[in-house]
């Protein structure tokens, strides 16, 4: 947790000597105290009015005074005002602004707050950013961290690798979507997921509640989660490992390299490995013809719930060329391997099955910022990848929690699935995004998005004889434009953004009925179309430096899935009328921070509106199923979030979310009043988080930091099937959560040398996300990460 | 100094422990409380709504009179019990047992405790699903666990009624075509629609499925039971009749059945929206003669040419050479993707007399859905059944004689699965 310090490099060199065309035009580049970059700093020249701009992405800028003398002043959120007199002479001019930070307290204690963090938490967007600096120390994922989140509640089922839940605001699964850097996550495999996503990876998480810029190209109902990896323009090596309880072993290789020609080599890698074997409690035992004994065991140990998982991200390319500011090749390989421990009930475990994932992918990114005049950036992706999903379930023994089985007569029977299977599909995917933002002036800025994600689904099962799913391959082809246009008005105090998205979405696909008897009519050819027009609309005011006001709306859709509409060419039937489900957002939140007597408070709340309609979800018809359009769900409720640290050494968070989801046509049809507008079960409604604690600096050496911080999550508790229906007394209940976490860190020789120790669950809580579904009891983790950079 | 305190304890404890003793036997000697009088209970299995994007969620719940049943409306606001998953519901006299489908392992045992509030009895768990029940005696629930896939033996459960616990597994292949292990032929699996015990001899009735998984239905020229000696199962021989097609339809218990006089009718349904996948012979109605162990050759019922007839979707003797039926009203409405079993438009109710050979259809009842009706609850005469329409559920008390019926209470839910009554 220390502030990594990095020396200014080459890179901002070959930014003042850009190419200039007027005897005119000042070239500079906003830095902060450590080198980086700031852009969106606003400069203005005192001694004319109406002149002024704002730093680009990589902090530089440019304006054309005629000759005279001048003062810059250049300011920027969470920084002291810089003035700076220079002297226009009629020769190109080259700054370098340094702001320095005004606040001792926005130390990367607080995970909040620091520059880039705070930039976007300013933006008209209902967005909430965790920058990960404090965390890279940390032995969390990336889940770990979201949960943290107001409005966020991430169920998991177990472990490290564990299937989870990820809701937002009311909304979840795939009403939200994740990207990486941008990169829509959508139809990668599960290898490449939140739930082993290590923190030490990643820059900065954004989330994006109900309302989603349109360079985030894709259907989100709900909002997006934008994962960004590391940004910095500089030479660095990061290497961590982490040890804890459950035979747990996360390790990341993290680095980047720039030669002086501007060749530049960087790599992301994580290897995961967690046997998950805590012990649960209340486990029925049962006699060998299954009967209730009535006793129950406490402390069983998990057996079949190992997980690994391992990626490795390779990008190199040259940057700051004439024809680009970034050309990349990726190349992306990611795997894992997940035992299931056992199904939605917990009192059945298996002992075999497991799933697999493997994802290769090639990518190319290019990005110039600085056409026509610095006026238009361009950023273009394009990555093809084939995703492979297995499910090895070929065991027909029948498991007790205690490590017995029983060979069970079928033999052609699975643990999971109904027969034996090797289940896989193998997914060819393309992926496109385009974008780009010309501004007109300083205050005006039109963007445009293009997204193409095309997945084509075939699917195999060496182990059965019959049918099987995606037998024939299906095609999905999700197009989706946005067009944006950004205004500034009121000294870039009151700030708006106006879009609109096309989603066009084409999928095809051959089904084979299998009961036909004329041969004609056995297979045919399904293809599908949708288009929606989505749009939106984001605006904040800020009344004073300390007070800004917010409101967004965004009409949103998300298009059904291939399978959805057209099953799995097996026992998922088709749906051809399937609607989109669709959405309207809106959120009203406000952000305020005073800073007296070295007590600093930050204040944000949102108030957020979700009315949704025509859910997608599957029903059963006899030994077939079906995705039906279902539920129109309101979701009403308040987030709000107050941080505090005094003294730049102790620090208070407190964050709390309620929400009311409710489903309008539950028994529609049926004449039923107390049905209507029910609230929906299995969904927590009240939660929050507390973390408290310190971080002194200069301990040992001048160069040390301690820190040390406990955080406390509580979710209050909830029905499974029913707010109304059933006894009181016989309704099944997820429990009230309330867990602790500890955690202590100590880093040296500045920053290089990290270590730190995580308790979680310190109370050793019976915490359960899910019915029954007990999670790990307490756990501990030590890390050690070796950081170094130029 | 230990030895004296611990024999000092021991004295107290024993001396305590007499006094104990000697106080209850004296409660004993003098009836305070008067005999429990016997009380009874309605107990339905409950399918309520979905709410959100969940599945729809049974209920167990308790009823207080027969009126619960006739008037007014039937909920599980605030009442009833949530169990987990699509379940099936069965009784035996005064224990229901509640069985889980995919979701869950467990079958369950209620009943009445001596306050006459309904408890948990019992439960066992079984390894994939018990497909096919029937109470073959007042003491005992037969339970078979069937699957789709393969040629292996199908178990039979048999659980004693009054304890809820499972006493025994039998394993038998009941009627396996073995195939050739190729794609081309492999093999048939039976699935049982119906058992009956009579007389020392279990009648298994069933249908068949291709053991590929690919839920074909082979063999549909004729019906076949199975005749087992029991408690011994052993197979005594296969039955079969070429004049209608394989007997019951998938999940329905009901596909034999007994009458007062020890006959036994089945039902074949012949139809594309209940789970077969071919149809060649009509839908009809065959008996085996009390005494007999063959199909009776001088009796079938074609229902497809009988007057108001149709394909039978399910049918339950209610008592006086009567059964109840529901018929498809057109086979075509969701033919080959099991519209029979959700669709809310497909059948009509009927009575059918198997002695005279007549179908008359029920007035009062519209045209409905339903997915599966454990064994049909009769009172007086009269049976209860839960049917449902587009817009809402209600029971029906159908009176045979007069083939009429009248709307009953209200379901605020999907449908009832079973109505049972039970006394403690």
């Amino acid at each position: 947790m220390v502030i990594l310090k990095q020396k200014c490099s080459i890179l901002f060199l070959l930014f003042i000597t850009l190419w200039c065309n007027g005897q005119e035009l000042i070239q500079g580049v906003v830095l902060d105290q450590n080198s980086n970059p700031i852009p969106g700093a606003s400069i203005r020249i005192i001694e004319l009015e109406n002149v002024g701009t704002t730093s680009g992405f990589n902090g530089e800028f440019e304006i054309s005074l005629p000759k005279g003398l001048y003062t810059l002043e250049t300011s920027f959120i969470g920084f002291k005002k810089n003035f700076y007199t220079i002297e226009v002479t009629g020769t190109t001019t080259s700054l370098k602004i340094i702001l320095q930070e005004n606040i001792e307290a926005l130390s990367d204690v607080i995970v909040k707050g620091k520059t880039e963090a705070k930039k976007i938490k300013e933006k008209a967007f209902e967005v909430e950013v965790i920058q990960t600096k404090g965390l890279k120390n940390a032995s969390v994922d990336i889940n770990a961290i979201l949960t943290t989140i107001p409005g966020v509640n991430v169920r998991q089922r177990g472990g490290l690798g564990s299937a989870f839940d990820f809701s937002l605001n009311g909304l979840s699964g795939k009403q939200i979507k994740f990207f990486v850097d941008g990169i829509s996550l959508e139809n990668y495999g599960s290898s490449l997921s939140l739930n082993n996503f290590p923190a030490t990876l990643i820059e900065r998480v954004e989330v994006y509640k109900g309302v989603v810029p349109i360079y985030l190209g894709a259907d989100a109902l709900g909002g997006a989660v934008n994962i960004i990896t590391n940004r910095r323009k500089n030479n660095f090596l990061d290497v961590s490992y982490d040890v804890g309880s459950f035979n747990t072993h996360r390790a990341t290789l993290n680095g980047r390299y720039f030669s002086k020609k501007g060749f530049v080599i960087q790599l992301s890698s994580f290897y995961n490995y967690s046997d998950n074997d805590y012990t649960i409690d209340d486990i029925e035992v049962r006699d060998e013809l299954g009967n209730d004994t009535g006793e129950r065991r406490d402390n069983v140990r998990r057996f079949h719930d190992a997980y690994d998982s391992q990626m490795a991200h390779l990008k190199f390319g040259v940057v700051d060329k004439v024809f680009a500011d970034q050309l990349l090749i990726g190349i992306l390989a990611s795997a894992n391997k997940n035992e299931i421990q056992h199904p939605i009930d917990p009192q059945n475990p298996f002992g075999e099955v497991f799933t697999k994932n493997d994802v290769i992918s090639a990518s190319l990114n290019f990005e110039k910022n600085n056409l026509f005049n610095d006026r238009l950036k361009l950023k273009i992706y394009a990555s093809i990848a084939q995703n492979q999903e297995k499910v090895v379930d070929t065991s027909s023994r029948k498991y007790d929690w205690f490590g017995n089985f029983i060979e069970r007569g079928d033999q052609t029977l699975g643990e999971f699935e109904s027969s034996k299977t090797l289940f896989e599909f193998k997914d060819n995917l393309h992926l496109i995004n385009a974008l780009a933002k010309y501004e007109i002036n300083n205050l005006h800025a039109l963007s445009f998005n293009y997204t193409k994600n095309y997945i084509k689904r075939k699917g195999d099962d060496p182990a059965r004889t019959g049918r099987i799913a995606f037998q024939d391959p299906h095609i999905v082809n999700k197009n989706i434009f946005g067009l944006s246009y950004d205004v500034s008005l009121v000294n870039s105090n009151w700030n708006t953004s106006v879009f609109v998205k096309g989603y066009l979405l084409n999928s095809e696909g051959i089904i084979e009925d299998l009961f036909t008897n004329v041969e004609e009519d056995r297979f045919t050819k399904f293809e599908n179309e949708f288009e929606e027009l989505g749009y939106g609309l984001a605006t904040t005011y800020k009344l004073s430096d300390d007070f800004q006001i917010k409101g967004s709306f965004e009409k949103t859709f998300r298009m059904p899935e291939g399978y959805e509409v057209f099953g799995d060419g097996f026992l998922l039937k088709s749906n051809p009328e399937l609607l989109p489900e669709e959405s309207s957002n809106v959120n009203f939140g406000a952000l305020f921070s005073t800073n007296k007597n070295e007590l600093n408070i930050q204040l944000d709340t949102n108030i957020f509106f979700r009315e949704s309609k025509n859910f997608i979800a599957i029903r059963s018809e006899g030994i077939f199923s079906r995705y039906y359009n279902t539920a129109n769900a309101r979701s009403t409720g308040f987030e709000g979030e107050i941080r505090t640290l005094y003294k730049g050494t102790y620090f208070l968070d407190l964050n709390a979310t309620y929400q009311n989801i409710i489903d309008r046509n539950a028994g529609e049809n049926s004449g039923i009043d107390f049905l209507k507008n029910q609230r929906i079960a299995n969904i927590p409604y009240l939660f929050g988080n507390a973390r408290m604690g310190a971080r002194f600096k200069n301990i040992l050496s001048g160069s040390d930091a301690f820190n040390m911080s406990w955080s406390t999550y509580y979710v209050h508790d909830y029905p499974l099937t029913s707010f109304v229906e059933g006894n009181p007394e016989d309704r099944d209940i997820i429990p009230e959560q309330f867990s602790h976490n500890l955690q202590l860190g100590y880093s040296f020789d500045q920053g290089h040398y990290n270590i730190s120790l995580l308790a979680r669950n310190i109370t050793d809580a019976k915490i359960y996300d899910n019915f029954e579904i007990q999670q790990p009891g307490r756990a501990f983790y030590i890390k050690l990460r070796y950081y170094v950079s130029n | 100094m230990k030895t004296i305190q611990l024999t000092k304890n021991i004295i107290l404890l024993v001396v305590m422990t007499i006094f104990i003793i000697s106080c209850g036997s004296d409660d004993d000697g003098v009836p305070v409380d008067p005999e429990p009088t016997a009380v009874s209970k309605y107990i339905v299995g409950f399918e309520a709504f979905p709410v959100g994007d969940a599945s729809p969620v049974d209920y167990i719940l308790e009823l207080p009179s027969i009126a619960s049943l006739t008037t007014g409306e039937i909920t599980v606001e605030g009442q009833g019990t949530p169990l987990k998953g699509w379940r099936f519901f069965h009784n035996v006299e005064n224990t229901v047992f509640t069985a889980g489908y995919s979701d869950d392992d467990k079958c369950i045992a209620y009943e009445l405790d001596e306050n006459g509030e309904l408890i948990e009895k019992s439960n066992f768990a079984f390894q994939s699903t018990l497909d096919n029940y029937a109470a073959i005696d007042d003491k005992t629930l037969l339970a078979v666990e069937l699957t789709y896939g393969g040629l292996a033996d199908k178990r039979f459960h048999i659980v004693n009624a009054e304890t809820g616990l499972l006493e025994r597994v039998v394993e038998h292949p009941i009627d396996i075509d073995m195939g050739s292990g190729t794609a081309e032929d492999p093999g048939s699996i039976p699935w049982v629609t119906g058992m009956v015990l009579r007389e020392g001899k279990l009648f298994v009735s069933y249908h068949k499925w291709l053991a590929d998984g690919s839920f074909v239905t082979p063999d549909v020229d004729r019906a076949y039971v199975a005749v087992f000696t029991y408690p011994e199962f052993q197979l005594e021989k296969i039955i079969q009749d070429s004049r209608t097609s394989p007997i019951g339809v998938n999940g329905h218990s009901t596909g034999i059945e007994k009458t007062e006089n020890g006959d036994i009718y089945s039902f074949s349904t012949s139809a594309l929206s209940a789970g077969f996948t071919a149809a060649t012979k009509p839908s009809g109605i065959l008996r085996i003669k009390n005494g007999a162990t063959e199909f009776d050759p001088d009796y079938f019922f074609n229902i497809e040419e009988a007057t108001s007839g149709g394909k039978l979707f399910w049918m339950d003797y209610v008592g006086n050479g009567k059964a109840i039926a529901r018929i498809i009203v057109d086979d075509t409405n969701g033919a080959g993707e099991w519209g029979a079993f959700f669709k809310k438009d497909v059948f009509k109710m009927v009575v059918i007399d198997l002695v005279n050979k007549t179908v008359t259809d029920v007035t009062g009842v519209p045209t409905h859905g339903h997915r599966y009706t454990s064994p049909m609850f009769v009172e007086d005469g009269k049976a209860y059944l839960s049917s449902s329409t587009a817009t809402e559920t209600h029971i029906y008390i159908v009176d045979p004689e007069t083939a009429t019926a009248t709307k009953g209470a209200k379901v605020l839910g999907l449908g009832l699965k079973g109505i049972f009554k039970i006394t403690n």
